[in-house]
């Protein structure tokens, strides 16, 4: 009965994903409105209700204080989850909610996996240890709390643009710390250890690093400002090859190179990095014994599964063991491999529950970087048009890495499954990323609401005071209808409408965009429910 | 203008918001883009959403059919340990023999029972302590359950564990029997195949054990001296020096050159001795074998006349090709563990003539396994085409539903269709008597036991292989290696078996071997 029911349960679990995802698509192009907040609480549904049947199907199996515990957990991240959406809802209105519903489903199936491999022993002898699941839920915790916090010091935010150098030189600075600190153990040095709280630095000098990137390249983009960037950009990719961390390197590199040929429009960038980066790869395979060896274990883990391919060849017994459908949480052994719950979550995942699942999570995974790329497009201000996007590029490059790696698509690089993993250094920088971005995003729309009302005033005279200030009614009442759609709203913006004006070209606007026109959010903000305190 | 309209905003008592203005222009914003950057920003952004979609499907579908592909072959390999998962809460499959006797099932509690106890013990193995034979090979299929979803359910009722797949063999429990008996109480290894499909019927190594004692047999069986080996699968494991069944390589390359040398090759073995400068070599016991061609040296296993051979008439670039296509220094194409023949030929690129006389006659560093010589013969019995010998013929799931069947595949074509039927010709002679009418006196093969059969006709070629310093017959095994045709299908038809002995210091291969091959054969034909 037992196996039973872990066997039904991975079914439920591939096919709640799967809605999930789907719904996720389906909310791509949808502007704010009735529809799209029927979306987003459907998914919300969909979310608890994969909490509670994966975390029951590992208590199941659990007897005595073990199920408790994870009864316990279970609990404690459902209401971890419904607090931080309403919260996030109240105190940030004009936030892109679906995003944040994406953010959460991938901390989910984080919870449910590493709470399994919190599991120890077989079947007859079951023993939890709680350890993990908790630490993790508690720097999840602390990552949303910053996700909550960051959009009230928006109004900083702009000015961040001018400290692109302080940036650069506080990144590079600790990463040749942790270099120079470090024993020179084997392997990757890319720690610091404080009071018994280990946490990894390139995972937060990536912001920093984005920020000088986006920054420096937001202005008028001119060769000595480029050469600059690219030797601070050079100075971080070299240290962290030095530090044997080459997964942090790739990704620095490719950062780079995205946002670059994003600031410069140039085709050839991504050609000349191209070929740049096989250069490079060629070179360190020359020159580096470790690059040598991870590529014998890319071509053949199982010639050195006694040493060095170890990992990989037991992430591919446990990927192909669980079949499409999976084994069933508990029913696989992914704690063979060593370090699954940071480095190889992927193959744990896939065992469990399953190829499709799996493959599922990598189009969920995708599609959060179309929504973060579709806000990027939407920006005209270049500094939140390119941080956005640099977050974006490092976000999925980084899931290509670590993904890739565990499954011997591409060499292992040793990088974490952005808030899947277990780690708190990765989880609380992405976090902290996701929430820069929700940040420029509700920046950019109060700034949208604030230049159409502008306008409108100018336009429609004292009748805009009128219809703005009655709540629910009118074109903007009551955030159902959209704006363009409002009757007697087609407005005729003028030429060059400036600056953070809503745009009328484009493929995301007027309907597209999915804060398209004026959200429900910013609505709101025209009923007197102030941001600024304005009114 | 920018700057005006804020003015006038504020003018008519609207607070801009600090961010707004910082923004709108009037700190010197750069931030207005010319309309023509925007376009391009928005295809360099729609290249990279391109980019990583492509990207990541390639990977998704590149690790799914990776791991769809190599699913047994990796749960399969050593370090993997799921086979223990599976086993919580599926009972192990059974293994039968091709007419459906059960030849190992399991109990509700996946204890593990083999009727024919010793009978079958090497090839079927056992499937604890690590695993051998059939049991380990076949784990993948006898562990896991096909059954349908509502006889699950029915399981989880009634509280059984899912049954797994069942392992149909090609083995014959009659001919298994037969070879078991014949064998007796020697030391050594039979293999029984079907050459015209590849399939095993029969495969014994002695000294053996009872499966359904492993458990407590294992230390012992572990301690053992070398010798006795008892786990180790001769017919495959095992590593022999060929001696004169390796006349039957000679002849192959022989003939494949000129296959006119049937017909006009003649040596006369005068005193029983070739010379080659200052080395010699001799026939068994010194036998004279006067003046002979072929066929006659062949049924003789005159070792003169094959040492003048490989010293004198073979191209041993040629000769070094062929080894290699007969498999000789590399893997065998059987699916479970199989040693790798030697042949020192192929390992000394500047052999000496001393040595190349010792290779003749299947002596010195050459080696092979009682598998790869069955698998030359069969090579020679289906003329010329080998077919890879394989144990299973089909999975069924516990119901009886047939998920997998398995046909005879094709290896290769070890030798033309003509040299097969030379040497077809060849081994037909080691196992009559005929008469020479050069010198009117009769021509006893080696194996002529088998003169005057009537339920089936053989064909072989019998060995002796000699170890160590001593001519004596404790340091020598005996080997026949052959295949036979029913009666029905006349001397000419196409052979129903192949079949290999081998006997560990069982001396002279025509006082030991053949007497064995020659039981099996007349029990299994009903030739009394």
């Amino acid at each position: 009965m037992n196996a039973y029911a872990v066997s039904l349960s991975k079914y439920v679990n591939t096919g709640i994903l799967a809605l999930f995802t789907l719904l996720a698509y389906l909310g791509l192009p949808m502007h704010q409105g009735r529809l799209r907040r029927a979306v987003e609480i459907i998914q919300r549904l969909l979310l608890v209700a994969f909490l509670v049947n994966a975390n029951m199907t590992i208590a199941w199996l659990a007897k005595g204080a073990a199920a408790r515990t994870l009864f316990l957990l279970c609990a404690m991240e459902i209401l971890f989850m419904i607090s931080f959406m309403v919260l996030y809802r109240i105190v940030h209105e004009m936030a892109d909610m679906m995003f944040f519903n994406n953010i959460c489903m991938l901390l989910s199936i984080g919870f449910v996996i590493i709470s399994r491999i919190a599991y120890y022993g077989s079947m007859n002898s079951l023993e939890y240890r709680p350890g993990e699941p908790i630490k993790q839920f508690v720097m999840a915790s602390f990552g949303m709390m910053f996700m909550l916090a960051i959009p009230f010091f928006r109004r900083f935010f702009d000015a961040m643009r001018h400290l692109g150098f302080i940036f650069g030189a506080v990144g590079i600075a600790a990463l040749a710390g942790v270099l120079l600190l470090s024993a020179a153990t084997n392997g990757a040095q890319i720690t610091y250890t404080i009071a018994g709280f280990t946490f990894q630095p390139s995972e937060f000098v990536k912001i920093l690093y984005i920020m000088m990137l986006a920054g420096m390249m937001s202005g008028e983009v001119s060769a000595p400002k480029t050469g600059f960037v690219t030797i601070l950009a050079i100075a971080h990719v070299g240290i962290l090859v030095l530090s044997r961390d080459l997964g942090s390197a790739l990704i620095f590199f490719t950062v780079y190179l995205m946002m670059m040929f994003l600031a410069t429009g140039k085709w050839k960038i991504i050609t000349g990095g191209a070929a740049l980066g096989i250069i490079g790869a060629l070179a360190g395979y020359l020159l580096f014994d470790h690059v040598r060896v991870r590529v014998q274990i890319w071509q053949d883990p199982f010639s050195v599964i006694d040493g060095s391919g170890f990992q990989i060849a037991h992430s591919l017994f446990a990927i192909s063991y669980g079949g499409l459908w999976g084994a069933g949480l508990t029913q696989g052994a992914p704690t063979k491999i060593p370090f699954v719950e940071s480095d190889f979550i992927f193959a744990a995942i896939t065992e469990e529950m399953g190829m499709i699942f799996a493959v599922v999570l990598l189009f969920l995974c995708i599609n959060t970087f179309l929504r973060i790329l579709i806000l990027s497009a939407g920006y005209s201000n270049r500094f939140f048009q390119l941080f956005t996007y640099g977050a974006a590029v490092c976000y999925i490059f980084q899931t290509f890495l670590t993904v890739g790696g565990e499954t011997k698509f591409i060499p292992l690089t040793g990088v974490t499954l952005p808030l899947v993993s277990y780690g708190g250094s990765s989880v609380l920088s992405t976090l902290i990323m996701f929430g820069l971005i929700e940040m420029i995003f509700i920046l950019h729309d109060e700034r949208t609401a604030w230049f159409k009302e502008r306008y409108d005033q100018e336009h429609f005279g004292a009748g805009a005071d009128g219809y703005a200030g009655v709540p629910g009614s009118g074109i903007y009442g009551g955030g159902s209808d959209n704006y363009a759609g409002a009757p007697g709203s087609t407005v005729e913006l003028p030429e060059n409408f400036p600056v953070n004006g809503v745009s009328e070209e484009g493929i995301f606007d007027s309907g597209d965009y999915p804060s398209g026109g004026i959200s429900p959010g910013s609505g709101a903000f025209y009923q007197g429910q102030d941001l600024d305190g304005r009114r | 203008m920018w700057k005006k309209r804020m003015q006038s905003a504020e003018e008519g008592g609207i607070r801009i918001p600090d961010s707004a203005k910082k923004h709108s222009g009037a700190d010197g914003g750069n931030e207005v883009i010319v309309e023509s950057v925007r376009k391009k920003a928005r295809h360099q952004i729609v290249f990279t959403a391109v980019l990583f979609i492509v990207l990541f499907s390639v990977m998704s579908a590149y690790f799914c059919s990776y791991a769809i592909k190599n699913r047994r072959e990796l749960f399969d390999n050593d370090y993997n340990k799921r086979d223990a998962l599976l086993e919580e809460h599926n009972k192990r499959g059974r293994i039968l023999s091709a007419d459906g006797e059960e030849l190992a099932y399991s109990d509700e509690d996946n204890n593990r029972f083999y009727p024919y106890s010793e009978e079958f013990c090497h090839v079927v193995g056992y499937s604890i302590l690590g695993g051998s034979g059939l049991e380990e090979y076949m784990k993948y299929e006898l562990l896991h359950s096909d059954i349908p979803f509502e006889s699950k359910l029915e399981c989880d009722k009634s509280e059984r564990k899912y049954p797994g797949n069942d392992v149909t063999t090609t083995l014959n429990v009659r001919m298994q029997e037969i070879v078991y008996s014949a064998l007796g109480d020697s030391r050594g290894a039979v293999i029984v195949t079907e050459p015209s499909t590849g399939k095993i019927l029969a495969m014994v190594s002695k000294p053996d054990y009872d499966p359904n004692e492993i458990a407590i047999l294992w230390e012992g069986l572990r301690k053992q001296e070398d010798g006795d080996a008892v786990l180790v699968n001769r017919v495959t494991q095992g590593l022999y020096p060929p001696g004169s069944t390796f006349k039957i390589v000679d002849s192959i390359e022989f003939l494949q050159e000129d296959p006119s040398r049937f017909t006009t090759f003649s040596f006369n073995c005068e005193d029983g001795i070739y010379e080659n400068g200052d080395d010699s070599i001799h026939c068994f016991d010194y036998e004279h074998h006067h003046e002979q061609n072929l066929e006659q040296a062949f049924a003789h296993s005159c070792n003169s006349a094959f040492a003048k051979i490989v010293s004198e008439d073979l191209d041993l670039t040629r000769f070094r090709k062929t080894l290699k296509r007969l498999m000789f220094n590399e893997e065998l194409p059987y699916d479970l563990p199989s040693s790798v023949s030697r042949s020192q030929l192929l390992e000394d690129d500047n052999i000496s003539a001393h040595n190349l006389m010792q290779v003749a006659i299947g002596q010195g560093k050459t080696e092979v396994s009682p598998l790869h010589m069955n698998m030359i013969t069969m090579a020679v019995a289906n003329r010329g085409t080998l077919m890879r010998p394989y144990l299973v013929d089909n999975v069924c799931n516990a119901e009886g539903k047939l998920l997998r069947q398995y046909e005879g595949t094709e290896v290769a074509d070890l030798m033309d269709e003509e040299t097969a039927d030379y040497v077809r010709r060849l081994m037909r002679g080691v196992t009559r008597v005929t008469y020479n009418a050069d010198n009117g006196s009769d021509v006893w093969g080696t194996a002529s036991e088998f003169n005057g059969t009537t339920a089936y006709t053989a064909f072989g070629k019998t060995g002796t292989a000699e170890f160590g310093e001593d001519e004596d017959e404790e340091n020598s095994h005996a080997w026949f290696t052959g295949f036979a045709v029913g009666a029905d299908k006349g001397e000419e038809g196409e052979p129903d078996l192949c079949i290999t002995v081998l006997i560990e210091n069982g001396g002279v291969g025509s006082d030991r071997a053949v007497p064995i091959a020659k039981i099996i054969l007349d029990n299994w034909y009903g030739e009394y």
